[in-house]
């Protein structure tokens, strides 16, 4: 291949900061640089605590300045602390995807405008260029430099998702863009705020790109605000403890982080995970399913990402720039690697490579479309690494608890739009999918519609809240049983939300939602994918009138009759009319973890009573027999768990066979091998199962060619999976690998019918680390 | 008037002791600790009670026949709540939202945790459910959002599922549909059903917290049900016993306002008990203060497990709607009183990993409790620090009643600084200082948010811990004026607090619209709540005219999320008063959030009405000194102790006083150790204490 000319330089491609950026800074720029401290423990547990309350004053001032669904409902923002060059120090407990795009930009205002247009105290940037330092256009950053005796002391930096900043759609989302330029358009760094006083020129130029113009200059007050508070409150910490004993707590916090990461990845082998998703209908009538694929390469104590393998960009909206992808695998690592040290992710981002590919649809170059990134591409991307990170990591003693496949996948986005009765226009979305399912770990269920480990403070909006914003009334809003993934531990389930149009002539929806057709939610370990998620339409039906009128509410939108349509995920101008129909939105549920047959029935009895499972559910999928009151009859559940063991694997063939090598090994050798996978342990030599000593093949080998594997349609994953062929025109499968050994169903795979197993673990040879 | 009668009696029940705080009719004030009896709490009511009237030199036959009033704070709800051992309850609620209460908005399962929890998601889980899912039963009916009936109450569903909950053993029947609080017919009709078909404790979310929010309306209402059943027994056992011991009057209840409610106010909504023990420390600080002429205090309570601050500003405390408990958030009218754990009891460990010292957030509460304690403690905590420190007696720690271990302590402070290469007094000195940091944080946390500086605060400091480490926060936040109120009662505050709760009830309905408001529409929502609450205090047995009422409304920027309370010049209001109410709400907005930040373009709405009525009980003026003392008498002074004073950068041997012999006037120069029988005053060095003519303990910092 010829050899092109690639520059992440965040014009192009985005910007990636190369071994070499810091030597680029002009020396105008004097960076306070750390020296050692004999840190007293004390002073640095209180600079540490107080650090992170200025954070969080930062937050808090932005939420109540704002005052906005986005900011106090979505916690759709970040206010952070970086060192002076960039560095992560502190996000707070706030959407954390967002927590690559200020470290980037600025380094990238470091790399650049040291000596034009100058970096200053009382200077404050503001950016939305997604190549350069965020995920989308509507998420703004401010960025600010605080100097200490003249010297770039730290910065700090927020991101605060804006209701408009122009594009073809309101709200920014353009799902029908096919490139940038119908999209709001980025702005790279500009200085904003000049030593301390706001320019007028550039604030004006900014605001009018906003249909909401208004409203956008609020939250540029409350963003503003929140620097300053936090600039003043670390100035005082600064002029009590000396610049030098503040900057060395920083750096311990990161060292301490750091001692924490390595620890945590050491009883790692070396190797290189995979995994490989889709997503699907870029724009309107795209039916195919475009494939996603991460890997992690762990090498003594460096791990380094990479998106090779994934399809190229697209003219349409499925795309995301690398800062996207970064902050998605930060907010990833985040929870496994630094949950007890405030999320101060720097510490593992210091053993971090990123080696993007250009042009990806996770690493999209410019004038690719990227404005619905953060609903897709992004969240998609944290579900992987959440797969990818329980593969690589489960080796490691220490945080094998921590590690789950990840709860909602995708994010769903029913647009409203209309005028009331009242003549109030209206135009924006719901935000019920702030209680997505969570996702199981290694030894708990994951929990139904219980928000987001990636955005840990959102609460769903109450439905009184949603009925007195929008013309609307619901019929309904509950659990979605058996929507989990199925496993031995099961993930979370959804729920489904119904409306009808209420107080307005029609309600226009547009859909703006990927993840209908291929599961976003994948399973590990033999988990069932999460259910996708569904829109549906229904039209001719009064509701009003064969219902409610006649003194009834349907529990499921099944008994209402009328016509029923699954909508695309991009479609535009679908109308609720007064006195017909309904419509009902249910997001993608988590995925779940090992064998379902591995389940104690008496967790499946459990989620039949919780109205978790449904008793069909508990039979075909647990093989587990209940008696009238829902308790388990053990022996016919051993019998029926035989008889699907039998059943599954009828028919399943392995594609290799494993050579030359031991049949089986002993309890023994298990013990004393590393245990790689829930099913699989690795010995210097061989891959083996953990369960029963089946030797898969060896050590560096990809065992599910010599597993049994069966394909299967994606809707026999569960009873609520909807049929990928609604959706794409690929042939879509299911597809299981069980062990040859015991029968065991040891992982899964959803690929193209035909394509070859997806090589997710990939050891190295041992004795190379 | 004589000490013997009009005696005004508080009793608050904490996790250790049953407080009680006896005001004589010549304003004297005696006290007593009992031990706190969880089996029967009544029990330590009365302990409490016998142990107060022998103080008096008297019997409790005699107290009672004198009391003029009985106030007292209960945590019996709290507690069955929070060790769910209250009522088995059903609920019934609009068809179509049964799995609200379960699913919790999708954030209950970190809904008040700390950060720390917060972060980990692995752990993080959704509480015990208070009502399983095959308890709440979903009825055909709707409103909408203008309160117009969308479909008709199914009435004969609603009795068969009383009936048929009822027979599975339900005590208790939360009622919660939606909108009714702008339509409260259907919950209504429906409590009227479920009482003719059953005998249940029934309550509808319209009567509890008529506000916007379906979730929050079912987890009050739900809680309501969970504690009415313990509370109703509770509350009639106490009465009984008072009856038979002769008292005439009616106890009276304390609420999380800080006002008290007859026993059937509280049998109806227990859920206001829950957290009222700390909201009557905030009104006995208000009064004190009052009597001071401090307009903003910062009332802190130190205990075994938690440190709670609630602020007064203006000489008001400061109210919320916000409560989270056990996870579960609902919205009733109560005084900001926000905690962190950190406590007496909170462990003190070395972190291996970061080779530093941690403090909290868990505790050894008072089971095990502190190392020093010698019942089974072997972590360090800062009461043992405290002993460590030499600021704590060892042998004079609750006027004698626990010995404490030195030895014990020390060595759990050499474990924990070995490994920092710290001595146990460095070690011990290094979490003093890390959680006096902390409280000092979240008090500049909550004065900030406000747009109000610290220091321009007084600090009030009671609770057991908290006249230790007062000093210490006090420097922290840069306040000067540091009081332990009443000095040893500083250490039943919150039964002394109790006994000047005024009859109070908050009446409030959500009733939102946008400006301009119709004058007529406008003064018809206050009227309903201005008549609900004069209503409620006149069925209480106030006389109309005695009943004052003061009025707000909570206002935001069209859609937006944040209301501020603005008040409401007069009831009813004329067309200029209601559009003043604008000026109001913007001059409030700037002073939070600074000039310019506010957003007009966006008009405003009003979202609730709010009318406090307040039925005031004549108290009687605190007992004050007639004379002065120039010099510490020489009784007043003990063996002076070695203590550490890290701003002397070492032990010192330091003076120390007997705090119930040093009378008013006195002044103390720190460092000095005042040993009060129930607690232990520290004044650091730089800091002068003084003997007020109430008792208060006063330092300059």
């Amino acid at each position: 291949m010829a050899t092109v000319d690639v520059r992440w330089d965040g014009v192009e491609q985005a910007y990636v900061p190369d071994a070499g950026w810091r030597d680029r800074i002009s020396a105008a720029v004097r960076l306070h640089e750390p020296v050692a401290v004999d840190l007293d423990p004390i002073d640095y547990e209180v600079i540490r605590h107080n650090l992170w309350m200025i954070n969080e004053e930062h937050g808090q001032t932005i939420a109540r300045l704002s005052g906005s669904p986005t900011a106090n409902v979505a916690m759709d923002f970040s206010p952070a602390l970086y060192t002076e060059t960039g560095e992560e120090v502190f996000f707070g407990p706030y959407i954390q995807h967002l927590a690559a795009g200020a470290g980037s930009a600025v380094k990238w205002i470091l790399e650049h405008y040291g000596d034009n247009p100058g970096i200053h105290d009382g200077d404050v940037f503001l950016e939305n260029d997604p190549w350069i330092g965020c995920n989308h256009q509507p998420d703004v950053g401010l960025l600010a430099p605080v100097f200490v005796d003249g010297e770039l002391f730290c910065w700090i930096a927020n991101i605060l998702h804006q209701y408009d900043l122009g594009g073809s759609t309101p709200g920014s989302f353009c799902p029908d863009a096919t490139s940038v330029h119908t999209e709001p358009t980025p702005t790279p760094p500009v200085k904003l705020v000049e030593a301390g006083v706001m320019r007028r020129d550039l604030e004006a130029m900014y605001l009018r790109k906003s249909r909401l113009p208004r409203l956008v200059a609020l939250d540029l007050r409350a963003t503003v605000a929140g620097i300053a508070i936090a600039t003043e409150r670390l100035r005082e910490l600064v002029t009590r403890y000396g610049a030098a004993t503040v900057r060395a707590s920083i750096e311990k916090i990161i060292t301490d982080s750091e001692a924490a990461f390595l620890r945590r990845i050491a009883g790692i082998p070396d190797g290189t995970w995979t995994d490989t998703g889709f997503l699907e209908e870029g724009v309107v009538g795209d039916r195919a399913a475009h494939k996603m694929v991460i890997s992690v390469t762990k090498e003594g104590q460096t791990l380094t990402f990479s998106n090779a393998g994934t399809d190229p960009q697209i003219a349409g909206s499925l795309n995301c720039t690398f800062i996207g992808w970064k902050g998605a695998i930060i907010a990833g690592l985040m929870p496994v690697f630094c949950y007890d040290q405030l999320f101060a992710v720097a510490g593992a981002l210091r053993h971090a490579r990123f080696e993007p590919e250009p042009g990806r649809m996770t690493s999209a170059a410019w004038p690719a479309p990227v404005s619905c990134s953060p609903g897709y591409a992004v969240v998609a991307t944290v579900a992987q690494v959440h797969r990818l990170l329980t593969k690589m990591a489960f080796a490691s003693d220490e945080i094998r608890a921590e590690l789950s496949p990840g709860g909602m996948s995708s994010w769903p986005i029913a647009a409203l739009s209309g005028v009331t009765d009242r003549d109030d226009q209206f135009a924006s979305i719901l935000l019920d999918e702030v209680g997505g399912g969570m996702g199981p770990y290694p030894w708990r269920d994951g929990l139904s519609v219980a928000g987001h480990d990636w955005i840990p403070l959102a609460a769903q909006p109450n439905i009184e809240q949603n009925e007195y914003f929008f013309p609307i009334l619901y019929l309904y809003r509950k659990l979605r049983p058996d929507s989990g993934g199925a496993g031995r531990w099961r993930g979370g389930n959804t729920f489904a939300s119904c409306y009808i149009a209420h107080g307005a002539e029609k309600v226009t929806i547009d859909t703006i939602t990927t993840g209908q057709g291929v599961p976003t939610g994948l399973g590990v370990y033999g988990g069932a994918p999460g259910s996708q998620t569904r829109q549906t339409l229904v039209e001719d039906a009064d509701v009003r009138s064969a219902w409610l009128a006649e003194g009834r509410i349907p529990a499921d939108l099944a008994e209402v009759g009328g016509r029923v349509s699954r909508l695309p995920g991009k479609s535009r101008d679908n109308v609720l009319a007064r006195g017909d129909g309904a419509f009902e939105l249910t997001p993608c549920a988590a995925p779940g973890y090992g064998d379902p047959l591995d389940r104690e029935p008496g967790r499946v009895a459990q989620d039949v009573l919780a109205g978790e499972v449904s008793v069909a559910t508990a039979g075909d999928v647990y093989g587990v027999a209940l008696d009238d009151g829902h308790a388990v009859d053990e022996g016919r559940t051993e019998v029926l768990r035989q008889r699907r063991r039998r059943e599954r694997i009828d028919g399943a063939t392995a594609s290799a066979d494993g050579g030359d090598r031991p049949a089986r090994i002993d309890s023994e050798a298990r013990a004393r091998a590393l245990r790689v996978h829930e099913y699989l342990v690795a010995t210097d030599a061989d891959l083996a199962c953990a369960k029963c000593g089946y030797v898969y093949c060896e050590r560096t080998g990809n065992y599910k060619l010599t597993a049994l594997a069966g394909d299967e349609a994606i809707t026999a994953a569960g009873s609520k999976m909807n049929d990928a062929s609604d959706y794409v025109d690929q042939e879509i499968v299911w597809r299981r690998y069980f062990c040859p050994g015991c029968h065991t169903l040891v992982e899964t795979d959803v690929l193209a019918a035909g394509d070859p197993a997806h090589w997710d673990i990939r050891l190295a040879p041992r004795g190379t680390q | 008037m004589s000490d013997s009668e009009h005696i005004h009696i508080g009793i608050d029940i904490g996790g250790t002791f049953t407080d009680c705080a006896v005001i004589g009719g010549d304003g004297h004030i005696t006290s007593a600790k009992a031990p706190t009896t969880k089996d029967d709490p009544s029990r330590g009511f009365f302990e409490a009670l016998e142990l107060v009237a022998a103080e008096r030199g008297t019997r409790l036959e005699e107290l009672l026949a004198g009391a003029e009033h009985i106030f007292h704070g209960t945590t019996v709800g709290t507690n069955a709540l929070l060790e769910r051992t209250g009522a088995r309850t059903g609920v019934l609620t609009t068809r179509g939202i049964g799995d609200s209460l379960g699913i919790m908005r999708g954030y209950g399962r970190v809904a008040g945790l700390a950060v720390e929890h917060v972060m980990r998601a692995s752990v993080t889980a959704r509480p015990e459910p208070l009502v399983p899912r095959s308890l709440v039963r979903e009825i055909d009916e709707r409103v909408d959002a203008h309160g117009e009936v969308v479909v008709e109450l199914d009435e004969d569903a609603v009795a068969t599922h009383a009936r048929e909950l009822a027979s599975t053993g339900v005590e208790a029947l939360a009622i919660c549909f939606l909108w009714s609080f702008v339509n409260p017919g259907h919950e209504r009709r429906a409590a009227e059903i479920v009482r003719e078909a059953t005998g249940l404790y029934v309550s509808c979310s319209s009567d509890l917290v008529p506000k916007w929010g379906e979730y929050e309306r079912l987890a009050a209402t739900a809680i309501n049900c969970y504690v009415g059943p313990v509370v109703d027994r509770y509350v009639g056992r106490l009465r009984e016993g008072l009856e038979r011991r002769g008292y005439q009057g009616r106890p009276l209840f304390l609420d999380c306002r800080g006002g008290v409610m007859t026993g059937e106010r509280a049998v109806r909504a227990p859920l206001l008990t829950i957290d009222s023990g700390p909201a009557g420390g905030i009104v006995g600080a208000a009064r004190l203060a009052a009597e001071d002429g401090a307009e903003n205090v910062i009332c802190t309570d130190m205990g075994g497990t938690s440190f709670d601050v609630g602020l007064i500003v203006d000489g008001q405390p400061v109210p919320a709607s916000k409560t989270i408990v056990s996870q579960y958030e609902y919205h009733v009218p109560r005084l900001d009183i926000r905690s962190v754990g950190a406590g007496g009891g909170s462990y003190v460990r070395h972190d291996p990993l970061t080779n530093t010292l941690k403090v909290g957030p868990d505790s050894a509460g008072s089971d095990p409790g502190p190392v020093c304690y010698g019942r089974g403690g072997t972590q360090a905590t800062i009461t043992d620090a405290d002993v460590v420190l030499g600021y704590v007696n060892p042998e004079y720690f609750l006027a004698g009643r626990i010995e404490l271990d030195l030895e014990a302590a020390v060595q759990a402070f050499e474990r924990v600084g070995a490994p920092l290469g710290l001595t146990a007094v460095e070690a011990a000195a290094g979490a003093c200082r890390i959680i006096d940091h902390r409280m000092a944080d979240l008090i500049r946390q909550m004065t900030v948010q406000r747009g109000r500086d610290p220091r321009e605060f007084t600090v009030y400091c009671y609770g057991g811990a908290g006249p230790v480490h007062a000093g210490g926060y006090a420097r922290e936040l840069g306040s000067q004026r540091v009081v332990v109120p009443l000095g040893d009662a500083s250490s039943v505050w919150s039964a002394f607090g109790a006994a000047h709760c005024d009859l109070r009830h908050v009446a409030e309905l959500t009733s939102m619209a946008p400006a301009p408001f119709d004058e007529r529409w406008f003064n018809a929502q206050v009227a309903q709540v201005h008549d609900a609450a004069v209503a409620t205090l006149v069925a209480e047995g106030a006389a109309e005219e005695e009943v004052v009422v003061s009025h707000s409304a909570d206002i935001r920027y069209r859609g937006q999320l944040y209301e501020l309370a603005v008040a409401i010049p007069r009831h009813p209001c004329s067309a200029a008063d209601i559009a003043g109410l604008a000026g109001a709400f913007e001059a409030r907005y700037e002073q939070l959030y600074g000039v310019g930040a506010g957003f007009p373009e966006a008009g405003l709405e009003v979202v609730t009405f709010r009318a406090e009525g307040v039925a005031a009980i004549e108290r009687h003026p605190l007992e004050r000194a007639g004379s002065r003392a120039t010099s510490v008498a020489p009784e007043a002074q003990a063996p002076p102790r070695r203590a550490h004073w890290h701003e002397l950068g070492g032990e010192r041997s330091t003076p120390v006083y007997w705090g119930d012999r040093l009378a008013p006037g006195n002044e103390v120069e720190g460092p000095a150790i005042i040993d009060l029988p129930e607690t232990t005053v520290v004044v650091r060095p730089g800091t002068l204490a003084r003997v007020d003519d109430h008792g208060s303990i006063l330092m300059t910092v």
